[in-house]
């Protein structure tokens, strides 16, 4: 995936020669220095930016997605080194290595395939609003912020906004940016983020990332705990298998209660149908898909007709009654999957699916082991 | 009518290679109070947790026992009307560190800026920040905080003095601000912003030198709002130039910045004449 849309790497963002640092005298005046040369943005990126139309989005009006700089780029090296070695060094080390892009992370196909939507929505909506907004909201000093930039010019994304709180926490900021999905490596922000209310997702470093498509962005989710929330799950949890089928079935005309990604696929239908009402139902670049462990057969019946009753469409639904999901992921090549146990996640990362942890309901305060019979 | 000084007795005057830092007296107490106070003290203002946050700088600077400069807070008044003692008083009463006085009279208070050599000037209103970037003196706005401040003596846990920096003002060029449609009377504070915006940095510099990067009594923001991540990259590089250290960086690229302002919550946020603000937001 990154091989595709590299662009020539712009002259590196150097800080400009000599200028005096130090004084203590009562009035210190440093010399103002010549505004420092930046090289201009590749010529792709501006030109693309002159076909977009490039008025920046409100933030209420956008999907805003908010992700943070350990998913979109890898910073494996780096986050050795900060953890081992501590602030200073980690901090002189991405101030040396500045001019070099870091590479790609977890997030990173995710999204570019969200800034070909955006693309194809504009040739429609020139002057809509309605698009994906990707912000990268990181805790990293300002310091790391040049390199931050330069990769995103490297690879010429689309990423405008820029939120380095220096060690704050970002959820007043993610709120802030009416953000509708943040991803993060750190599994405590995550979970801060949940509680307030903010949809959100931990992402891992993959050692094997599969080809995903370029011009279609494919969303992955599960179904309990994570569309809807946990209630079913917790039946089987607590008290077995066959509860939860008596439960279900009994239930089966009532609808679950929301899960914290049921306000993504909204959003995400709401695009959908921007494309649908241009006559682009079988070329719509978004496509959704349920990948549960439920049965077609007898508990998948609840989870459909909830969704239905929320008025939410899902263009593939796929029950596996209790098989593992991974090689059903392999195929479907999703550019994300949410799931709310680790278990699954683990499992469709082995087979080169990107998936994120949605530390959500009762799986996160159970032992996780394998699910042995199905459901 | 002359400019009165008057020396805070209370207090050791610093030294002469101390930096002054006048701050208005309107933010640090409530000057129009209703509610009836005991007969000599104000009650505090919305912004009076920044001279404790400078205390707290001034404090860590001393333990520290270093040649570090020290930071001279002096109060400005202009047009006081018989309410000097009870500044005076008040600010005994609460302990602040506050070396002198200056009561000004009618339109002469950047003279009296001046005369005092005042490395900047704070104060909550946009008219009187103009005035002084315009007579070249580096002057910022003081904002209203909305922590919530204890009352009386309780010992409380001090914020780190927060200072937003505006990246447009050092990396947009005027050409952008005359294409979104800005006024004349709006670039000519944009100009005299950047003009002082170079020793506004260098007093900001100074304070934040001697701390390491975590747990910092002064933390320093810097926040494009209009320029695009090339132009903010361009305002980064011009802080480091300049030996600033920022810790905290935004881009909004157009988006409005009144909720960030929120969880920044800055004491001091520099004045770029770009948005029509009569007081910075409501923090609340």
């Amino acid at each position: 995936m990154s091989g595709s849309n590299i662009a020539r790497l712009p002259p590196p963002l150097s800080a400009p020669a000599a200028v005096s640092g130090s004084s203590s005298t009562a009035r210190p005046a440093l010399p103002l220095p010549a505004a420092p040369a930046i090289g201009g943005k590749s010529s792709s990126h501006t030109a693309r930016k002159a076909e977009t139309n490039s008025k920046f989005p409100n933030p209420k009006n956008c999907v805003t997605i908010a992700v943070s700089s350990r998913v979109l780029f890898n910073m494996d090296v780096e986050q050795q080194i900060y953890e081992q070695k501590g602030m200073e060094d980690y901090l002189t080390y991405q101030v040396e290595h500045e001019t070099e892009p870091l590479k790609p992370g977890p997030a990173f196909p995710f999204v570019k395939a969200v800034e070909e939507v955006n693309m194809r929505l504009r040739e429609l909506y020139p002057d809509s609003e309605e698009v994906f907004d990707v912000v990268l909201m990181t805790n990293n000093h300002a310091n790391v912020g040049l390199r931050l930039i330069n990769s995103v010019n490297h690879y010429n994304l689309l990423v405008e906004r820029f939120c380095m709180t220096g060690g704050n926490s970002p959820i007043g900021y993610l709120k802030a940016y009416h953000t509708n999905l943040y991803l993060s490596a750190d599994a405590i922000k995550v979970r801060e983020a949940l509680d307030e209310g903010i949809t959100s997702a931990t992402m891992f470093s993959l050692d094997k990332v599969s080809e995903v498509p370029e011009t279609e962005l494919r969303v992955a989710f599960d179904g309990d705990a994570v569309l809807f929330d946990d209630e079913a799950e917790r039946i089987f949890k607590t008290q077995g298998l066959d509860k939860f089928f008596e439960h279900e079935k009994a239930l089966a005309d009532q609808p679950l209660d929301h899960g914290p990604l049921k306000g993504f696929l909204e959003a995400l239908g709401k695009l959908q149908r921007k494309f649908y009402a241009k006559g682009q139902r079988l070329e719509c670049p978004i496509r959704t898909y349920l990948v549960t462990a439920r049965s077609a057969a007898s508990s998948g019946t609840r989870a459909l007709k909830t969704l239905r009753s929320w008025g939410l469409e899902i263009d593939e639904a796929l029950f596996l009654a209790g098989a593992p999901k991974g090689p059903m992921l392999e195929k479907i090549r999703p550019h994300i999957f949410f799931d709310d146990q680790m278990f699954h996640v683990t499992g469709a990362s082995r087979m080169g699916t990107v998936a994120a942890h949605v530390p959500y309901g009762i799986a996160q305060r159970v032992p996780q082991k394998p699910p042995k019979h199905n459901k | 009518m002359e400019t009165q000084i008057i020396i805070n007795t209370d207090v050791v005057q610093m030294s002469a290679s101390a930096i002054v830092i006048a701050v208005s007296c309107h933010g640090i107490f409530d000057l129009n109070s209703d509610t009836p106070t005991e007969s000599d003290t104000l009650p505090k203002g919305v912004a009076f947790s920044l001279v404790k946050a400078i205390q707290a700088i001034n404090e860590k600077l001393a333990a520290k026992n270093s040649n570090d400069t020290l930071f001279d807070v002096i109060l400005v008044a202009n047009d006081l009307q018989g309410n000097q003692s009870k500044v005076v008083s008040s600010t005994k009463h609460y302990g602040l560190q506050i070396s002198r006085f200056c009561f000004c009279t009618g339109e002469d208070f950047t003279q009296s800026l001046q005369a005092t050599n005042v490395n900047l000037y704070l104060s909550m209103e946009t008219s009187d920040v103009c005035k002084a970037l315009q007579e070249a003196v580096p002057a910022a706005l003081l904002c209203p905080q909305t922590r919530p401040q204890l009352e009386g003596d309780e010992e409380q846990v001090v914020s780190p003095l927060t200072v937003l920096l505006s990246g447009d003002v050092m990396g947009l060029p005027e050409e952008k601000l005359l294409e979104a449609g800005f006024s004349q009377p709006q670039l000519q504070i944009f100009r005299a912003a950047k003009a002082s915006m170079a020793d506004f940095a260098a007093v900001i510099g100074e304070m934040r030198r001697p701390f390491g990067r975590e747990d910092s009594p002064l933390r320093v923001t810097l926040m494009s709002v209009l320029g695009s991540r090339d132009e903010w990259a361009s305002a980064l590089l011009t802080a480091r130039g300049w030996g600033l250290e920022v810790d905290e960086a935004y881009c909004l690229a157009g988006a409005s910045r009144d909720p960030i302002l929120k969880c920044i919550q800055p004491h001091i946020l520099c004045y770029d004449g770009l948005y029509n603000v009569s007081e910075v937001p409501a923090l609340s």
